[in-house]
C-alpha cells in the first residue's frame, strides 16, 4: 500500500470514527440538551439561582433555580428538595405536582425540583434504560428525564480512589464523590457535588429553613423502603406522622438517622444547619436489581415479574403485588400525602412553625393520576412557565 | 364502701365501653398497668419511642421513663412496677447504637432475667406489626423469642400475627394478648391500661 493510500485509509476510519461518534452521542446530547417543563402554581412569588447561596456553583449545571412561594404571613418555612438522586423520578415529579399546584396560606415553601441537575443528564451505565419517560396528561403527553444516581463525569472527573467525607473523614466508596446525599454538609473548597451541598446548606442557613424534605425512593430489597428517614431532632414529628400515614392512608415506617453514617441529609443538614432533616423514600421496582427490563413501562408501572418472585419469597420489605405495581402515581402521591403530614406534624409539635400549605393528596393522586395535575404550557401565563 | 364499690362498678362500665366502642382493639381487655413504668425496646427499632410518644400524648401516666438500652442494674435505679418492651429490630437501630443482634439478644436475656427477680410486670408490645416480623431466625424474630414468652401481657398490632405466632406464644405462657389495627390505637390500650 503506498503512502496516499495509507493516508486515505486513515481519514477514512477517522471520519467512520467521528459519524460513529455523532450517531453514538446522540441520545446523550438530546437528554443533556433537553429542559422539563413546569407551571408554577399562582402561589409562586420568585424564583433564584441556587448560585446566590453560594458563588461556587456559578456557571455550572449545579446552579439550578430555587422557586419560593410565600403566602406573606408569618409562619414557619420548608425547602423539598427533589432529584437529589436524578434515576428516582418520583422526587422531581412530586416537586413538579407541588410546584404547580401549591397553595400557601401561612408561612413559605422552597422548592428545588432538580437538587442534582448533572445526574439527570445521563443514565446508568450497564441499566440499558431509556433516557426518558412520559407522563399522560388530559393536554397532552409530558416528558422528564430518568437520569442517573450521581453528577455527569461529564462535569466532575476522575473520581477519587477512596472519597473521604468532610468533615467527618469517614471514608466513603469513590463513587460517592459524585453523591449529592453523601457530600452533605458539603465544603466551599470541595468537587462540585460538595459544593453543591454546601449551596444548599447555606440556602438553608439563610433562609432559616424550619424543615427540609429531602425527597427519594429506594429499591424494594432495601429496609428503607417506605420510609421517613429523621435527625434526632424531627424524629418525634416523623413517628407521629408515620402512625397517622399508616392508620389512614398508606404504609409509612420511621427511621431515626444513625450517627455513624455521614454525608447523608438526614444526617448532616441536621446537624449543621438549624433545619428538621426529613427524608423520604418510596418503593421503585425500576431501581431494584433482580427486576427484568428497564423499560419505560415499568418505570411508570412498577410491574415485574421477578419482583413478584422476590416477594413470594419474602424478600421485599415492602408489599408488592404485581396486579397493582407501584405506579409512578402511587409513588408520587405517597410523596406529597408524606410531605403534607409531616410539614402539619412540625406545627402541631412547634405551632410558631406551622406552614399552612395545600397540594393535590394521596387520594387525589391515585383517583386521577398525576398527568390531571400538570399544567399545559401552552396554555399558561408565560411568567409562570419555566424549563429546567 | 357502696360508693367505691360504685365507682369500680362505673370504671369497668367505661373501660369496657372505651374498648368495645373502639373496633380497633380486640382480643383481650387490657390489663392494667402499673406506676411507675420503664418503656424501652427490644431489637433497637423506633417502636419504643413511638410508644414513648403515645404514653405521653395520652396524659394517663404520671410516672414513666424511657431508656434505650436498660441493664439489668438500670431496672433498680426506680422502683419500676411495669416493664414495656417494644418489638422490632432494624439496621439503623443497632447501627446507631454500635451493637449486633447476638449483643441485643445477650441484653434482653439479661433484662428479663432481672425483671423476673424484681416481679416486674412485663408488657410486651408489637406497635409496628408485621413491618417488624421477620424469616425465622432473623432479628425481629429473635427479639420475639428473648421477650414475649415471659410477658404478663401482650399487645400486638393485628397484622403482626397473620401467621398466630403470638396466639401460641400467649396460648402457651396465659399472658393476655390484645390486639390494635393500628399504631395509633395503641393510646386507647394505654388509657384503659391506667385509667383510674
Amino acid at each position: 500500500m503506498n503512502d496516499r493510500a495509507l493516508v486515505g485509509r486513515r481519514v477514512g476510519l477517522l471520519l467512520a470514527s467521528l459519524a460513529l461518534m455523532v450517531v453514538g452521542t446522540k441520545d446523550i446530547r438530546a437528554l443533556r440538551a433537553y429542559r422539563e417543563t413546569v407551571v408554577v402554581s399562582e402561589a409562586f412569588t420568585r424564583q433564584a439561582p441556587l448560585s446566590t447561596y453560594f458563588d461556587g456553583i456559578r456557571g455550572t449545571l449545579m446552579d439550578v433555580p430555587v422557586f419560593v412561594f410565600d403566602s406573606g404571613v408569618p409562619g414557619g418555612s420548608v425547602l423539598i428538595l427533589g432529584g437529589a438522586h436524578a434515576y428516582e423520578p418520583a422526587s422531581p415529579v412530586m416537586a413538579y405536582v407541588v410546584m404547580e399546584n401549591i397553595t400557601v396560606t401561612q408561612g413559605k415553601v422552597f422548592v428545588i425540583a432538580r437538587a442534582n441537575m448533572s445526574a439527570s443528564t445521563l443514565g446508568m451505565l450497564g441499566n440499558a434504560y431509556p433516557p426518558f419517560f412520559r407522563v399522560k396528561t388530559p393536554w397532552g403527553e409530558k416528558t422528564y428525564r430518568i437520569g442517573d444516581r450521581e453528577t455527569n463525569p461529564l462535569e466532575q472527573w476522575p473520581d477519587p480512589f477512596t472519597f473521604v467525607h468532610y468533615p467527618s473523614a469517614q471514608n466513603l466508596a469513590y463513587q460517592d464523590s459524585r453523591n449529592l446525599n453523601r457530600t452533605f454538609p458539603g465544603r466551599p473548597g470541595g468537587n462540585l457535588t460538595e459544593r453543591t451541598s454546601f449551596a444548599i446548606s447555606e440556602l438553608i442557613r439563610r433562609e432559616q429553613i424550619d424543615m427540609t424534605i429531602d425527597v427519594h425512593e429506594a429499591s424494594m430489597g432495601y429496609p428503607v423502603v417506605s420510609t421517613y428517614v429523621c435527625h434526632q431532632r424531627a424524629e418525634e414529628m416523623c413517628m407521629m406522622a408515620a402512625m397517622i400515614l399508616s392508620a389512614e392512608q398508606f404504609p409509612m415506617k420511621t427511621e431515626t438517622s444513625p450517627k455513624s453514617l455521614r454525608g447523608l441529609t438526614h444526617r448532616e443538614i441536621g446537624d449543621f444547619t438549624e433545619s428538621f432533616a426529613v427524608l423520604m423514600e418510596t418503593p421503585e421496582p425500576f431501581i431494584d436489581k433482580f427486576v427484568g427490563p428497564m423499560t419505560e413501562a415499568l418505570m411508570l408501572t412498577g410491574k415485574d415479574e421477578f419482583m413478584q418472585t422476590a416477594a413470594d419469597r419474602g424478600l421485599l420489605y415492602a408489599e408488592y403485588d404485581m396486579k397493582t405495581g407501584a405506579t409512578l402515581d402511587y409513588r408520587v402521591g405517597r410523596h406529597l400525602g408524606g410531605a403534607a403530614e409531616v410539614i402539619k406534624q412540625m406545627g402541631e409539635f412547634y405551632p410558631a412553625k406551622k406552614v399552612g400549605v395545600s397540594w393535590p393528596t394521596y387520594a387525589a393522586v391515585m383517583e386521577k393520576g398525576i398527568g390531571a395535575f400538570l399544567h399545559d404550557p401552552a396554555k399558561a401565563a408565560a411568567a409562570r412557565v419555566f424549563r429546567h | 364502701m357502696n360508693v367505691a364499690r360504685t365507682c369500680g362498678v362505673a370504671g369497668v362500665v367505661v373501660l369496657l365501653a372505651v374498648v368495645s366502642a373502639s373496633a380497633a382493639i380486640s382480643g383481650a381487655p387490657p390489663v392494667k398497668g402499673q406506676q411507675p413504668l420503664l418503656i424501652t425496646n427490644a431489637g433497637q427499632g423506633p417502636g419504643a419511642k413511638m410508644s414513648r410518644l403515645l404514653v405521653q400524648r395520652t396524659g394517663a401516666v404520671a410516672d414513666f421513663d424511657y431508656l434505650a438500652e436498660p441493664q439489668p442494674a438500670d431496672l433498680k435505679t426506680k422502683p419500676y412496677k411495669t416493664l414495656m418492651v417494644v418489638l422490632g429490630s432494624t439496621a439503623k437501630g443497632l447501627g446507631a447504637s454500635g451493637i449486633t443482634i447476638d449483643q441485643e439478644i445477650d441484653r434482653l436475656n439479661a433484662m428479663i432475667a432481672e425483671a423476673k427477680k424484681l416481679k416486674l410486670q412485663i408488657v410486651g408490645v408489637l406497635l409496628e406489626g408485621k413491618t417488624r416480623r421477620g424469616k425465622p431466625g432473623g432479628a425481629d424474630e429473635r427479639c420475639i423469642d428473648a421477650i414475649a414468652p415471659f410477658a404478663d401481657y401482650l399487645v400486638v398490632k393485628k397484622d403482626g400475627n397473620e401467621d398466630g405466632r403470638f396466639d401460641a406464644i400467649a396460648k402457651k405462657s396465659g399472658a393476655p394478648l390484645t390486639f390494635i389495627d393500628d399504631a395509633m390505637d395503641f393510646s386507647e390500650v394505654v388509657k384503659a391500661m391506667y385509667a383510674k
